[in-house]
């Protein structure tokens, strides 16, 4: 399956060539393909670990580690005890818990590293399969990266969805005859009464990993059914005849995968809870207050992106001969609408595109490069160059080097650990956090939900907080009021008393107006800071001396009054 | 048949039989599951008549019988005429129940006062130009109106605790403005908006407290599964004095969970029936060393010293209110809790002793100011002496000037027990 232009432009090497050169000898067109992704491994390596949800899923792995058992609750949110945690991502936090176990926050920068590299990798390399060009293919994945750009960076269960995404791409390129232009290339007729066993096995095997990984296994459903719909759809249009569509073999075909990707994601610890809480959890309530959670305006920078991106849609329909495929459309018009609902979306929305404008991109691409050979000789001249040894070596050098830079290949060549400022975002509370441990709150912390996780994990132990990342397992009322006091509302002092808070802490970039209030409250004494934020306790908490502490009572571990 | 057997038919029919199979099995399968997950979110089984606790004490040195009744005379609801405040009438109720009778023309029996609390029909004859009492809320399910004016119930779940504590049944006929509904209706309707962040819980927690059990475990609207221990760390999650009332219905509330945990069914765990304990003994503690020499507590009592701000004289303003609110409702929980948290009987005679003075001191339209406040004190000084407000004046009544209404709502679930038995039984 693996054929394409190159086979085309039948390589001819020179007699001078050794057998093992022969086999390993690359076109230099695959040089600058593998100095990209060599280059974008050692990036993607260099991205700090962000401060927000990605320690409440490491949190959760250790806890897993530790307890042999999956949560049923949060077990480290006390307000929010009583909420049933359907834990989708459990795998991927069980693999982050074990990366951080084995070698502290740098493996958990590798997993994402590699994750999201091979993620892109495979993505080239299906949608070379697509177009049979690497550099139509390179096109490709970086406009999947464009697209998604503004959330590559995000370490979380969600890399693990993408690379899922990203398989599944290539398996239905690799399954479905038609789609990839290495058939047409080889000179040969799709043959769709082969049985696609790379789809039959690898689908139920991908779908039992995805829904175990990360809740966006339902969206590769999503994927699944649209191509049963647009292949019935394009099949009885064609036919004028409904019934047609339904002794075509891919529509049955598409029809059973789905099915069989649907029973597969029920191998879960949840069973069918978790197909359940997938569907239903963007209802959640409390996710309108979160930015990714928000539709699509396109005033705001996603939606620039996204008008940018429809623009080229609409040019490439406009240049290219291929024809609309329905199953693409209606892929396209079904993610572009989740786009519009949840801004969230466009990250899976960012690799189908390319895969459904890959046709048009080769299609407007290959005329393109063809005008191009034809009006410079330089060109086809350098087009023309047998494959060679040196290239590939050039190759592995660009690979070594880049590995060689990156944290991990340093690590493994014996250079010095990286400082935490390397490793950690910038925005990371590192200097308040050291304060919190030298100086534990003696009761529950309110801290801004994105530091929640980080507080928790590098804080003092059993440091608790209102709420977390996990914002869908606060109680309704809870989040509210978290939020009013988050913007330093009216009565956001009498919330921290409801919920009996002994310590604040406050960003005060994000909460400028809680950081004026708490200055001023004649409650809340500031007692640390720094240009990022500030912690503050209660001025008059007094314990009663007489206490009795009752050995294992929790209740004598708590403020009892204030005066 | 021949065409039925023709391969592109045999194809299309065994698909389409395959899918239904595979769909309706799939379908199926969810909605056994959505049912099974929406089931176990209903709301608890309600009990088909309220728990009432009964006194435990009788402590004959903390109130003589004439100083009882010297100061439940005092306290008569004297609310016959139009416009009474809600407040006072579901004070007044929870503290006599519906067999409440007075020999006084001016104060309104048991019964009229559940008919104006649980009887539209009846609540228009006093306030004629209000809305409703009983009133839907945004979910279409009947509510009581709360902190909306005198009409209203003074704190979310107020009337509902003290028609409960007053004892009840589930399915008592409230009459709305719509028809009739029952009492249950409305305690499901506060079951469904319950939050345990919410700012007011405290009566939610009592009347749940004397109707769920033995029923524990239940989801609220939130989705979150709570149980009498969440309700219990609810009730001590907030420091001391925060709460209405200088937080002395939250302890209220902890007393009811523990009587009802000993004597009807375990609802607390061990652990945290040992914490509430503890909790309490540590309040009682702070108590002893916050008492004035007089006997009262104020708003200082959870501080290091009584707060003495208008002259230790004062039995007006603030400082009288906020004295009797603290003392009254000090002494009523302490006579539902059990012994091991009392402070000395020193302690409690001397509270018992001032406030049955402060009452006595007070005329009675400055009584009126505070009626609801001292409903409390008169309640805890006839606990104390083991009976209630109701049963100790039936024999003392001038029976001539008892006013017995006509056309009292029939149904009557809502009688106090009599006997000795310490809880009313039926789940």
């Amino acid at each position: 399956m693996s054929t394409s232009t190159e086979l085309q432009q039948s390589p001819v090497l020179s007699s001078a060539d050794s057998v093992v050169g022969q086999r390993f000898a690359v076109h230099w067109t695959v040089i600058p393909v593998v100095a990209g992704f060599a280059a974008f491994y050692a990036y993607l390596s260099y991205i700090p670990l962000f401060y927000t949800d990605i320690w409440g899923h490491v949190s959760y792995g250790k806890w897993m580690l530790e307890h042999g058992a999956l949560p049923t609750e949060d077990p480290f949110l006390p307000l929010s005890r009583g909420m049933q945690v359907v834990d989708s991502s459990w795998l991927s936090q069980l693999l982050l818990g074990w990366g951080e176990a084995w070698n502290g926050a740098e493996a958990l920068v590798l997993m994402f590293a590699l994750t999201s590299w091979c993620t892109y990798l495979i993505l080239c390399r299906a949608f070379y399969l697509l177009s049979g060009r690497w550099s139509l293919a390179v096109f490709g994945t970086l406009l999947a990266l464009f697209i998604n750009f503004g959330r590559h960076g995000i370490i979380r269960p969600e890399i693990f969805g993408g690379l899922c995404m990203a398989i599944l791409i290539w398996l239905v390129i690799r399954g479905e005859p038609w789609r990839s232009r290495a058939v047409l290339f080889s000179g040969k007729e799709a043959d769709d009464a082969k049985q696609p066993w790379v789809l039959w096995i690898g689908i139920p095997l991908l779908f039992m990993t995805w829904a175990n990984l990360h809740g966006s296994f339902f969206l590769g459903i999503v994927v699944l059914g649209c191509h049963a719909v647009g292949r019935a759809l394009e099949v009885a249009w064609k036919a004028r005849n409904p019934l047609a569509a339904l002794k075509d073999r891919w529509v049955i075909r598409w029809a059973f995968l789905t099915e069989l990707a649907l029973v597969a994601s029920l191998v879960n610890p949840y069973g069918m809870d978790l197909l359940i809480e997938a569907v239903l959890f963007g209802r959640n309530p409390n996710l309108k207050d979160i930015l990714e959670w928000y539709s699509l305006k396109l005033i705001d920078a996603e939606g620039i992106q996204f008008a940018l991106i429809s623009l080229l849609w609409i040019a490439l329909y406009r240049f290219s001969r291929q024809r609309v495929s329905p199953v693409d459309l209606l892929l396209l018009l079904t993610f572009a609408s989740g786009v519009a609902v949840a801004i969230r979306i466009i990250g899976w929305y960012a690799p189908l595109f390319s895969l459904c404008m890959m046709p048009h991109i080769t299609d407007v691409g290959t005329r393109l490069l063809k005008r191009l050979e034809q009006r410079f000789e330089t060109i086809r001249t350098l087009l023309a160059r047998p494959p060679k040894l040196v290239y590939t070596l050039v190759c592995v050098l660009c690979a070594w080097c880049c590995f060689a830079i990156s944290p991990a290949g340093g690590q493994l060549l014996g250079s010095k650990p990286r400082s935490p400022r390397g490793v950690y975002n910038a925005g990371t509370p590192i200097a308040i956090t050291e304060y919190v441990r030298e100086h534990p709150p003696r009761g529950l912390v309110y801290a801004p939900q994105w530091w929640s996780d980080w507080l928790a994990w590098a804080g003092p132990p059993g440091l608790q907080t209102v709420v977390s990342t996990n914002i869908h397992l606060a109680p309704k009322l809870l989040w509210d009021g978290y939020m009013r006091v988050s913007k330093g509302d009216t009565f956001w002092d009498d919330l921290l008393d409801r919920w009996n808070v002994q310590m604040v802490v406050v960003d005060k970039d994000q909460q400028k107006k809680l950081t004026s209030e708490i200055r001023g409250s004649g409650v809340w004494q500031v007692v640390y800071e720094d240009p990022l934020g500030m912690v503050a306790v209660r001025k008059n908490a007094i314990t009663l001396s007489d206490r009795p502490v009752a050995p294992g009572t929790v209740g004598a571990e708590k403020e009892v009054t204030k005066r | 048949m021949t065409r039925l057997l023709d391969g592109d038919w045999r194809r299309i029919i065994l698909f389409a039989i395959a899918q239904l199979i595979i769909i309706s099995g799939i379908v199926t399968a969810a909605s056994i599951r959505w049912r099974d997950r929406q089931a176990s979110r209903a709301l608890p089984p309600l009990r088909t008549e309220s728990i009432v606790l009964r006194p435990l004490y009788d402590h004959p040195w903390m109130a003589s019988d004439e100083q009882l009744e010297a100061t439940l005379r005092k306290l008569y609801p004297r609310l016959r005429g139009p416009e009474p405040k809600i407040n006072f009438v579901d004070h007044a109720y929870r503290i006599g129940g519906p067999d409440a009778m007075f020999d006084d023309p001016e104060a309104l029996s048991g019964r009229e006062m559940r008919d104006i609390l649980l009887n539209h029909q009846q609540f228009t004859k006093v306030w004629p130009r209000t809305p409703a009492y009983l009133q839907k809320n945004k979910d279409d399910r009947w509510c009581i109106r709360t902190q909306e004016g005198l009409a209203t119930a003074s704190h979310t779940d107020h009337s509902l605790a003290s028609i409960t504590e007053a004892g009840i049944a589930r399915d008592y006929p409230v009459i709305t403005s719509e028809g009739p509904i029952t009492f249950a209706d409305l305690l499901e309707t506060s079951l469904r908006d319950f939050s345990v962040d919410q700012m007011e819980y405290e009566w939610s927690i009592v009347a749940y407290t004397l109707f769920i059990p033995p029923t524990k475990t239940w989801v609220t609207s939130e989705g979150q599964r709570i149980n009498f221990d969440t309700l219990a760390e609810r009730l001590m999650r907030e420091m001391l004095p925060n709460g209405v009332c200088l937080g002395n219905h939250r302890l209220a509330g902890l007393v009811t969970l523990l009587r009802v945990d000993a004597e009807v069914a375990p609802i607390l765990s061990p652990t945290m029936r040992k914490q509430i304990i503890a909790y309490l003994t540590v309040v009682s503690r702070q108590l002893v060393k916050t008492q004035h020499p007089y006997g009262y507590w104020d708003a200082g009592w959870i501080g290091t010293k009584p707060k003495v701000d208008e002259g230790e004289e004062a039995v007006a303003g603030d400082a009288a209110r906020n004295r009797i609110i603290a003392t009254g409702h000090i002494l009523e929980w302490m006579a539902f809790a059990p012994e091991e948290v009392h402070p000395p009987r020193e302690t409690l005679t001397r509270a018992a002793q001032w406030v049955i003075h402060a009452i006595e001191q007070q005329e009675i339209s400055e009584i009126k100011e505070q009626y609801a406040f001292a409903t409390h004190a008169a309640n805890a000084l006839a606990l104390w002496r083991n009976t209630t407000p109701t049963e100790f004046m039936k024999s003392r009544l001038d029976m001539t000037k008892v006013v017995t209404p006509a056309g009292s709502q029939a149904g009557d679930g809502g009688a106090r027990p009599t006997g000795n038995s310490a809880v009313r039984q039926g789940t």
